[in-house]
Formats: structure tokens, C-alpha cells, sequence
């Protein structure tokens, strides 16, 4: 099962906790279990079915193009962070 | 200057790490170079833009009558020549916005929101003419209080900028309407826990004040509508897809009917990433059926384009007798200008990630208030927050009684070490190096000189981080008969890219460097580029190139088993620009296939697009010694060292100039630059004569010392190096004039006032 | 309309008339109306040096110049430097020394130190950074400027 770390602005709907687990081989099916878990979730991160656009994702610390493509393994750590350029 | 080059442990580069000339060096220093303002076309006309003279006005009702009836006026546009797009995330670099936002920011609906705000903008057939018609140009406003202090913005009784702001309270809108954009956190562990052990607790409020990019070239930018709908940009700017993709939704047109043809551009420190005259530019071509260019002054430079914030950072640090640190609370809250998006949530990730810390709890606040829209400047939000954190840190190293190295180096993250947001680091990060570097440089270790009773000397140390931004990078190559390389790619040279591009490519084909030559395209030529910045194109161009050079040398190959009349299965290689077959000396040098392609097959054109997943992070340290003159409050800097882990230099002599610039730019910000405004919300200091960015005069040589830790996912080692630079010198600079004083400046910039003002209270 | 003045001047060594309105500025008729556009706009008001040229042999801004100034003078822009194979020494040691990275500040930072070291063939670090102290750059720090500045001098006494 994959770790998902919840960003501070979802505790609330993740009940409080730092970090679930959830099965998955993309992002998107990562979210999609832990909905039955934080119910909200996903309309939150994925309001037209599609990661917001001042989100990214990170699957073990490398930046995602797939968005809720992006592969994910038993082992992995995901993490939703907001998009990042730069100047 | 001492400029110490690291070796990096593979130091078989052959192009790699030397200095070559630039490809386009000639053309810039013989006036040659086409920049945005030096664009012409037949039958021009000129743009300008009535801005408003109220910081927070209503408007009323714009009469444009008189100045359409002006002879030689030829087109005039208000808000309500461009379409009103809805919300949805407009690509403006870090510092985000709406495309609703960045279409009232470019020409202000029903409020002028900003001194500056554009609300109106003729084309006529000369500057003159188009001046005369904006005086004829009568707006009737309703002035309304300006909401221009940060503290006073959050208040819950302020005036209200946008009557439907909702704040984004941890990702649920409040009901109420508020000057607060955002408040956002990033949490780690368990702070009060953290607290609860710590020995020694170190607080304080940091501010900052609005700065500009202050690029020397203004923004300037010529459009042409033409009759089939087709819209074409000539302009100075970071970023061509972006402005492409903008100037679409801004205009409701597909993006296939807009091409955007980048000038050289003068500078941008990512003051050049959103646009501004773009789409005014094109409206003002549709009305008059001409090319109209428009560029900015520099006084609505500084009034009106995308300044950085201004700043109020509480920070609170817990830390063991022996230097652990055990726990930080900080809480950020940054001037977004008009419309929400600063960059405050990158500030708050940036300020503590050189270290390992178990507990943090990180609250950032973006907060509207009635000056302009800022946009990305250099490392955006890192340079206020991380002014905080390391002049915190030094009051620590003070209080602790450390050697503020060793306190670094003592809660220095390492791999393995999460960040603010939890995300760890994957690949070896320099901070421990750059400490190193500078704790064994000459610098460090070469004793101050004596304070006398007027002149007060310090020295002051800090670090800064910067993530980098990797996106997206697309190029082609064609090979040449002769041996040459033609690179396609899209990113505008702001400072020496196309030589590092270049010379990434002539090393991946073991060709020499002159053998490439490369060119900047419009957006219709090459494939998709993110901007040049996020201190990406060296790194994120280097992989695209790098990949490229992959593409062409299996195609070479190819071409040699032609000739050769080898079987699939006969190994051939290519190594250091040559080719070789199975046989004893059976080879090619790559000019002899080159020169041999179109007899067996044709041209060879190699492509690349990347979008590379990991970042190098970038870390820099640097120490600074100077003089205040208690008398003038003026303050020399004396010394100067700067240490950066760039990962790899390609070409030595850009990085040392991207860390000199970004010292300079950090320095000024430091000491002198502000934006200051009046009770009304007016710009007082609107020129470069009193917006004061640093001179030669104010500057001693910069020392550099490149520390090259390698970043493994990039073929040749390259981190991003343009931004951190401009980090460490606020806190450096201030760290100093404490030592200098004993006392503690916490609010920039430390301009002689208020160095007299302290002193003599 | 306001009257035009006609006004016949010398630029990069060759005659050159033109009409201009009488309040218009040097640098605006260089750029707009013969095309030299080396000499950049950074503010227009004289603070920034982008629009530096050599006048008689003074270095001046020439957003600051009234056109109708030049009348009967001699006009030296970034575009009359380099020979046709050959550039000037500081145009070359600019290029070797790095010392430009947008490069937009350039032209009036090559044209300022060719004012210097036209009157003092081999300046001190402190007497290039006084000279060039009206010419901005953004991106450099001024370090290889400076740097460029002494090489060129170098070269220049060396051909003596
Ligand atoms: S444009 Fe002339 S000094 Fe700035
Ligand atoms: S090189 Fe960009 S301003 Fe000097």
C-alpha cells in the first residue's frame, strides 16, 4: 500500500491524520481509495476530475507530469504540493 | 577575485567547464542584437496606456470621444474591447494568478485596483499624438481608501479590494469577504512538543518592502493583427508559450492563432513572465488594422509591472544547549499587490530546508492590498523568508555562543532529511559543502579589520536554498554537411544560454563547440518550452540537448552501416565524435559522415522533449564584511564571498556572473532599494534616481567559489544556478551591520535613515 | 504640428541630416529615425546610461541631448566601433571576460568606458567603477565589467 502524506489543508477531511495508506498503481487510484476514507478528498484535490492546476504531485520525491496518471508503487510515498516555477 | 573551481570527480569533459564566447556575444556588443523596443515594421503605429492616478478607485465611466477624434489616433480601447474571461490558473510563473485576475490586471473592469492600473490605451501614428490623446481621455472615478499596510490589509474592518475574496482558509473558503487571499501551512512533526525541550527560544518579527525586478530593459512588445485572424507578438519576454497561451484566453482566441516571436530580451529576473502591453498591443491591432507597438517607462515600470513583495515574518526557533534544533514556528503574510498569488507558500518552504528539524509548523498568509500585481522575482518568496530565518539563526549562534557555521552545520539536512513538506530529499544536497567551502575560504578566515569610532565593522554569514523549477524543454538539431550542428530550442538568452546549450550538445556529440550553432525560436518553429526561469534552461535545456545528441548519434550510426554495408547485428559505436565499425580501422569522424548523409538517406535531424522529474536543489552560503559609518549611516561593503553548489558548471564564467548578480541584486535589496508610497498609495519614488539599485561604485569584486556536488540525474551533473544567489545577502548583509552595531536590524532595507534613526533615536 | 528642424550633423564619421520636432531627444532620433538602435532606452531620464554615445569626444546620455543639439557636431554610437573584420578591444575583452549576460546595458557601458579610456589609457578598479557609477547593469554585479574594462586597457597600451 502506497503512504499518502496529507498536506495540512486536508487534515480536516482526513480526520486529523498525517499520513494514510492506500492501495493504488496511479495516483488517481491512490485517491480514489482513500476517498472512502477522508469523504471530500477528492473533490478537493481533483474538482473536474483533474488534479487542480496549482497542484503536483510527488511520488517518492520526484516531481509528477502524469498528474493522476503518474505510476505508484506498494512502497511509495505520495504527496500533494503546490506547483512550483520559479523566477 | 578568487575563483576556486572544485574538481568534479569525472573531469573527462571536454567542453564542459571551459569558457568559450558566446554565439550571440557579437551581435550584443556591436548593437547589433534586436531587443523588444528595437522591433520595426512598415506602417507602425505607437501605443501608449492611460494608467490610473488612484491607488483604489471606482470607475465610473471612461469617455474616449475626444481622443478618437484627435487626427493621427488610430484605435482606443478600454476593458471593454476585451473579453471577460472566467477563473482558471493562467501560467505566470510561481507567483499564480486567474486569468480573470490577469485580465483585469492588464486592463482594469470596473475598479482600478493600483496606482498604474491600466484603464485605457490609444495607437496612434506617433508617440507625440498618442501622448496628446490620452490627456484627451476623461475617466470618472470614485476614489476609495486604499488598503496599502499589510497589518492594516488583514484587519477584518479594512476596505475590501474584491468584494467576493474569500480567504482559502487550509483549503476552505471562509464566508466572509477578506483581503486575505490564502492563509496556508506546512506542518512536520509535532512543534509544541518540540518547544516543550528546547533551551533556548529565539523570536522575532522580520519585515521586508516591495522591490523590483528592475530589469534595464522595459517591457516592449509589437503586435499585428492581421486580416485572417492570425496574431502575431514580437516581444521581450521569459516566457513565449506562456505569453502564447495567455494572450489566447485573454483574447478568446486558440492558441494556434497566436504566434509569439521572442526579441533578445534585457533582462527579467522573472519580471518578464506574465504579460502586460501583450494583449493590449494586439487589441489596439485589431481596431486599427496596423502593427502597434507599445513599450513601458520606466516610471510605469516601476508603477505598474510585477514588483515582489513586501513582507511580515514572525519566526520562533527552540533549540538545545548544544545547537540542536528542536522546533520552529513561523508565520508568514506577503503583499500580493491587486490581485491574489505571491509567493509566500514557497518563502515558508524555503526558509528552514537547509536544515534537518523535527518539528515545524510553517502558516503563510497572501494578502491583496492596492499596489501592483506582483509577479516571480529570483527565487520568489525565498530572499524575505529566509532574511527571517538566517538572521534568526544568527541571533541563535549568538545566544547559543557558536560559530554560526557550526551551528549550521550541526542541524544540516542531509538525504533522507524531510522538508517543511515532508518530502525528503532523494539525491546528495551541497549545504554541508557550500558551510565547508566558506568556513576554509580565505574570506573566513582572513581576520576584519579594526573598527575606529565612526566606522563600525562587521562580517555576517547566510545561507539560501532555492528548489528550482525543472518543467518542460523541447529542441531539434540538424546536421550540417560541413560538420556543423544547427540547435533549434526555445528559450530566450537572458545570460548565456544558448553558449551552455551549445556547449551541452557539442560535448554529447564529441564535436567541438564552435560546430554548434544554435537559435532561439518563435512558438511556431519548436516544440513546447516552459519559460527561462525556475534557473531551469542550462539544467532542463542541458537533458533536452543531451537527449537530442542521443537521438543524432543513433541515426549516425545508422548512417555508417549504410555505408559500411553492415548488418543489424554489427556492433558500432560512436565515442568522442567518431564513428567506428567492427573492422580495423574502420571509422568516420563525425564532419566525414556529415559530410556523406545526403548519399545515404538524407539530412540527419535529431528532436528531444523532456520533462525531467527531479530537481537539482540548489544551496548557497555566503559571508560579507562592511563598514557603517555611525555618522552617515552609509554602509560600505568591504569583502564579499559567495559559495554555491552548482552541481556542474558548464561554462565557469556565466555561473560565477549569475551568483555576482544575484549578490548585487540581494545587496541592494538589503541596503537601499524600496518601494515607497504615500498615504494616497502613490509611488514616491518612481524613477531610477530614487529607486536606488547599487552602482559599481557600490560594489566591491565578488568572490565566487563554485562547489560542484554532482546532481545524478543529470547527465553531465548540472543543478540550476541562476536563482539562489539572491538569497543569502538580505540576512548576510544584515547578520553584518548587527555585528557592526550590536544591534539588531530586522526590517529592510538598512538605508542610512534608518541606520541614523536607530542609532540616534 | 509643431515645426520640424533640420538638422545636419556627423554619426560614426559619415554626414548624416535629419528632421526632427525641436523637443525631441537625441537618443529618440538615433533609434527611431536612423535605425541605430544600440543605444538602448532603460529610463529616459538619465539615470540608467543604456543610451550612452560619445558626443565631441564626451561620453553623454543621449536621452538627455535635445536633437537639434548635435547640429554641426560629431555623433559616435555603438554601431561605429567595430572596424568591418575587427572589433573594438573593449568590445572584444567584454566578450571574453563574459562580462555581459543580457547584454542590454552593453552598448552604453562600451561606449562609457571607451569615453574613459580615451582621456586615461590605464584607470584604477576605483576610477572605472567612479566612470562607469551612471551606467546600471542588473545582472553582473559589475565584477567581469571591470575586469573587461582593465583587459581592454591592457590591450590598447600593448598595440601603443
Ligand atoms: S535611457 Fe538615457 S540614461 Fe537611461
Ligand atoms: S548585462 Fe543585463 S543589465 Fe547588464
Amino acid at each position: 500500500m502506497a503512504t499518502v502524506w496529507i498536506p495540512a489543508q486536508l487534515l480536516t477531511e482526513c480526520g486529523g491524520r498525517r499520513q494514510i495508506e492506500a492501495p493504488g498503481r496511479t495516483v488517481g487510484e491512490v485517491l480514489r481509495n482513500l476517498e472512502r476514507d477522508c469523504p471530500g478528498l477528492l473533490a478537493r484535490l481533483a474538482p473536474n476530475g483533474e488534479l487542480a492546476p496549482d497542484l503536483a504531485v510527488s511520488v517518492d520525491g520526484a516531481i509528477g507530469t502524469l498528474g493522476l496518471l503518474e505510476p505508484v508503487e506498494p512502497t511509495s510515498e505520495v504527496f500533494l504540493v503546490p506547483a512550483l516555477q520559479g523566477g | 577575485m578568487v575563483t576556486t573551481t572544485r574538481p568534479s570527480e569525472k573531469t573527462t569533459h571536454k567542453v564542459i567547464g571551459t569558457r568559450p564566447i558566446r554565439p550571440d556575444g557579437v551581435d550584443k556588443v556591436t548593437g547589433r542584437a534586436i531587443y523588444g523596443a528595437d522591433v520595426t515594421l512598415p506602417g507602425l503605429l505607437i501605443g501608449k496606456v492611460l494608467r490610473s492616478p488612484f491607488a483604489h478607485a471606482r470607475i465610473r465611466n471612461i469617455d474616449t470621444g475626444a481622443a478618437e477624434r484627435l487626427p493621427g489616433v488610430r484605435a482606443v480601447i478600454t476593458a471593454a474591447d476585451l473579453p471577460d474571461p472566467d477563473k482558471g490558473m493562467a501560467d505566470v510563473g510561481e507567483a499564480s494568478a486567474t486569468y480573470r485576475d490577469l485580465s483585469h490586471n492588464v486592463m482594469a473592469r470596473d475598479k482600478a485596483l493600483y496606482q498604474g492600473h491600466a484603464v485605457a490605451a490609444v495607437a496612434a501614428e506617433s508617440a507625440s499624438i498618442a501622448e496628446q490623446a490620452l490627456a484627451l481621455i476623461t475617466v470618472d472615478y470614485e476614489p476609495l481608501p486604499p488598503v496599502l499596510d499589510l497589518v492594516e490589509a488583514m484587519k477584518d474592518d479594512a476596505p475590501l479590494l474584491h468584494e467576493d475574496l474569500r480567504t482559502n482558509e487550509l483549503g476552505t473558503l471562509s464566508d466572509k469577504p477578506s483581503n486575505i487571499a490564502a492563509h496556508a501551512r506546512f506542518l512536520k512533526g509535532d512543534p509544541a512538543a518540540g518547544f516543550a525541550e528546547a533551551d533556548v527560544i529565539v523570536e522575532r518579527t522580520y519585515t521586508t518592502t516591495m522591490v523590483h525586478q528592475g530589469y534595464i530593459e522595459p517591457h516592449a512588445s509589437t503586435a499585428y493583427w492581421n486580416a485572417d485572424g492570425k496574431i502575431t507578438i514580437w516581444t521581450t519576454t521569459q516566457a513565449p508559450f506562456a505569453i502564447r497561451d495567455n494572450v489566447a484566453v485573454l483574447l478568446n482566441v486558440p492558441v494556434s492563432r497566436v504566434k509569439v516571436i521572442p526579441t533578445e530580451i534585457g533582462g527579467g529576473f522573472g519580471g518578464k513572465l506574465p504579460p502586460y502591453v501583450e494583449p493590449l498591443a494586439a487589441v489596439l491591432s485589431r481596431k486599427s488594422g496596423a502593427p502597434v507597438k507599445m513599450t513601458m517607462s520606466r516610471t510605469e515600470e516601476l508603477q505598474a509591472s510585477g514588483p515582489t513583495s513586501g513582507s511580515r515574518t514572525h519566526v520562533k526557533i527552540g533549540a538545545k544547549r548544544d545547537g540542536t534544533i528542536v522546533a520552529v514556528e513561523a508565520s508568514l503574510a506577503y503583499e500580493a499587490g491587486a490581485f491574489p498569488g505571491s509567493s509566500v507558500r514557497f518563502g515558508s518552504l524555503c526558509m528552514f530546508a537547509p536544515y534537518d528539524i523535527p518539528n515545524m509548523q510553517l502558516d503563510s498568509y497572501d494578502v491583496v492590498v492596492n499596489k501592483p500585481k506582483v509577479a516571480a522575482y529570483r527565487a520568489p518568496g525565498s530572499p524575505a523568508a529566509m532574511f527571517a530565518s538566517e538572521s534568526a539563526l544568527d541571533e541563535l549562534a549568538e545566544r547559543l555562543g557558536m560559530d554560526p557555521i557550526e551551528l549550521r552545520l550541526k542541524n544540516s539536512a542531509k538525504v533522507g532529511t524531510r522538508m517543511a513538506n515532508n518530502i525528503p530529499f532523494q539525491h546528495p544536497v551541497g549545504n554541508v559543502k557550500v558551510l565547508e567551502a566558506i568556513r576554509e575560504s580565505d574570506h573566513w578566515r582572513s581576520p576584519l579589520p579594526e573598527s575606529t569610532e565612526t566606522r563600525k565593522i562587521g562580517r555576517g554569514l547566510a545561507m539560501g536554498f532555492w528548489p528550482n523549477a525543472p518543467l518542460k524543454s523541447s529542441c531539434f538539431a540538424t546536421v550540417n554537411p560541413d560538420g556543423s550542428v544547427t540547435l533549434v530550442e526555445g528559450n530566450p538568452d537572458i545570460g548565456g544560454t544558448r553558449a551552455s546549450l551549445a556547449m551541452q550538445l557539442a560535448e554529447t556529440l564529441g564535436i567541438p563547440y564552435e560546430k554548434v550553432i544554435p537559435q532561439v525560436a518563435d512558438t511556431e518553429t519548436v516544440g513546447y518550452n516552459d519559460a527561462t526561469g525556475g534557473s531551469r534552461t542550462t539544467f532542463t535545456g542541458g537533458i533536452a540537448v543531451y537527449e537530442l545528441g542521443q537521438d543524432i548519434k543513433q541515426q549516425l550510426i545508422e548512417r555508417a552501416r549504410i555505408l559500411w554495408q553492415l548488418n543489424p547485428e554489427d556492433a558500432i559505436v560512436y565515442e568522442d565524435g567518431t564513428i567506428r565499425g567492427p573492422k580495423e580501422g574502420q571509422q568516420l569522424s563525425f564532419d566525414q559522415l556529415a559530410a556523406q548523409l545526403f548519399k545515404t538517406g538524407g539530412p540527419v535531424v535529431g528532436r528531444a522533449s523532456v520533462s525531467p522529474k527531479h530537481v537539482g536543489f540548489a544551496f548557497g552560503c555566503h559571508v560579507v564584511d562592511l563598514a557603517v559609518d555611525i555618522e552617515t549611516g552609509k554602509v560600505e561593503i568591504l569583502r564579499y564571498t559567495a559559495a554555491q553548489d552548482v552541481g556542474k558548471a558548464v561554462h565557469p564564467s556565466y555561473v560565477e556572473g549569475q551568483i555576482q548578480g544575484g549578490v548585487a541584486q540581494g545587496i541592494g535589496w538589503a541596503l537601499n532599494e524600496e518601494y515607497v508610497y504615500d498615504e494616497q498609495g502613490r509611488l514616491v519614488n518612481a524613477s531610477f534616481l530614487d529607486y536606488r539599485m547599487p552602482t559599481s561604485l557600490d560594489l566591491p569584486m565578488i568572490e565566487t567559489i563554485l562547489v560542484e556536488e554532482p546532481h545524478p540525474p543529470h547527465p553531465f551533473g548540472v543543478r540550476g544556478v541562476g536563482e539562489v544567489p539572491i538569497v543569502p545577502p538580505l540576512a548576510a548583509v544584515a547578520n553584518a551591520i548587527s555585528h557592526a552595531l550590536g544591534h539588531r536590524f530586522t526590517d529592510l532595507p538598512i538605508s542610512p535613515r534608518r541606520i541614523i534613526e536607530t542609532l540616534y533615536p | 504640428m509643431t515645426k520640424r528642424v533640420h538638422v545636419e550633423t556627423r554619426i560614426n564619421g559619415r554626414e548624416v541630416d535629419f528632421l526632427c520636432e525641436p523637443g525631441q531627444s537625441l537618443l529618440e532620433v538615433l533609434r527611431d529615425q536612423l535605425h541605430l538602435t544600440g543605444a538602448k532606452e532603460g529610463c529616459n531620464n538619465g539615470n540608467c546610461g543604456a543610451c550612452t554615445v560619445i558626443l565631441d569626444g564626451r561620453i553623454v546620455d543621449s536621452c538627455l541631448v535635445l536633437a537639434p543639439e548635435v547640429e554641426g557636431r560629431e555623433v559616435t554610437t555603438i554601431e561605429g566601433l567595430a572596424g568591418p573584420e575587427h572589433l573594438h578591444p573593449l568590445q572584444q575583452q567584454f566578450l571574453e571576460h563574459a562580462a555581459l549576460q543580457c547584454g542590454i546595458c552593453t552598448p552604453g557601458l562600451i561606449m562609457a568606458a571607451k569615453g574613459l579610456l580615451d582621456q586615461n589609457p590605464a584607470p584604477t578598479e576605483e576610477e572605472i567603477r567612479l566612470w562607469l557609477a551612471g551606467n546600471l547593469c542588473r545582472c553582473t554585479g559589475y565584477d567581469k565589467i571591470i575586469r573587461a574594462v582593465q583587459a581592454a586597457a591592457q590591450q590598447m597600451e600593448a598595440r601603443v
